[in-house]
């Protein structure tokens, strides 16, 4: 499991892949609360995660809050 | 003080401290910081997930019991910000956002013209926007006009604890406008607290001067006591400051004249 903030790029999608799949792939359990996902600059809601396909060369962030001021 | 509550957005609250979760030496002191502030309300930015190994976020642990209020900190432009606060609002299903778009790296000055592009935008897609701004009169004036649910000036610069820089202003800022003021940023210990409150802010929002206290526990307590002091010096009505003395005790009666 992934949940510290991280330094890192976001994902960048090499071939088609639904979202849960996608984070599962990159160890993040997609059950996992608090967690959020955007692709190419706009949220996909939890609920779409299962059924919403990333393209190839889809730009993909994913948050969760962390300690803040 | 349940007869004097602090009203955002239609919202109720019997604090009026609010306090970020950034900066403790570590997270238990975080938590007991944040429960000895008596704070209903705990700011969070949001960020990128990293490849590390599991660690707990302060929301695991505050989600529950805290409304957790999503910043927008390091965001620079209006789509940053945007897209930051609809990240927050997904992950924590609040439609509550603390807009921050800063201006200059230096300063962390926020950027009046982005910010109000922003709040206008924000407040379009149905969020209560409570944006951090500048010590400036007609800012706050024009984000509430802009549909901000409260407006928080700065007191000097984020993380400074250089205090209120310009307390006329902000007393200015507090009877003008027409929804909350929120001191944000730059409180550096009690006394900076209680003079917002003092001035007439609704309340107060600091991190820095908790997290980075030699006793941040201690402080905790301190910035409770001091946001509770101010308020109530401020609903008393203090004396007008004079310039000769003026004697309390009766000047009639004296032994020995």
């Amino acid at each position: 499991m992934s949940l510290k903030p991280g330094p890192g790029g976001a994902i960048s999608v090499e071939s088609p892949e639904v979202v849960t799949a996608l984070l599962r792939r990159h160890g993040i359990d997609p059950a996992v609360r608090y967690l959020a996902v955007a692709v190419n600059g706009a949220v996909v809601r939890r609920s779409d995660w299962a059924s919403y396909v990333a393209q190839a060369g889809d730009i993909v962030e994913v948050v969760r809050p962390f300690q803040g001021g | 003080m349940s007869d004097d509550l602090l009203t955002i957005a239609g919202r109720s609250f019997a604090s009026r401290l609010l306090i970020g979760t950034a900066g403790y030496p570590n997270q238990q002191t975080m938590l007991d910081a944040v429960a000895l502030s008596g704070a209903e309300i705990v700011t969070a930015s949001i960020r990128r997930i990293s490849l590390d190994p599991y660690s707990e976020s302060m929301v695991d642990l505050l989600g529950d019991r805290y409304r957790i209020l999503p910043n927008t900190a390091g965001c620079a432009t209006v789509k940053d910000a945007i897209l930051t606060a609809e990240l927050g609002r997904e992950a924590l299903e609040t439609n509550w956002i603390k807009l921050e778009i800063i201006g200059d790296r230096e300063t962390l000055y926020p950027d009046a013209v982005q910010l109000l592009a922003a709040t206008e935008e924000l407040v379009k897609l149905g969020f209560i926007v409570l944006p951090y701004c500048n010590d400036d009169l007609v800012t706050c004036l024009k984000l509430a006009d802009l549909g901000a649910a409260a407006v928080m000036p700065l007191g000097s610069p984020i993380g400074s604890g250089r205090g209120i820089a310009n307390p006329i202003a902000i007393e200015q800022i507090v009877r003008r406008s027409p929804v909350p003021v929120i001191l944000d940023a730059g409180i550096g210990t009690a006394s900076d607290a209680a003079l917002a409150m003092e001035l007439g802010c609704g309340a107060v929002l600091l991190n820095t001067a908790v997290a980075k206290a030699d006793n941040p526990r201690l402080m905790a307590r301190a910035m409770r006591a001091a946001v509770e002091a101010g308020r109530l010096a401020y609903r008393a009505g203090r004396i007008p400051q004079k310039r000769h003395a003026e004697a309390s005790s009766p000047q009639l009666g004296l032994i020995g004249s």
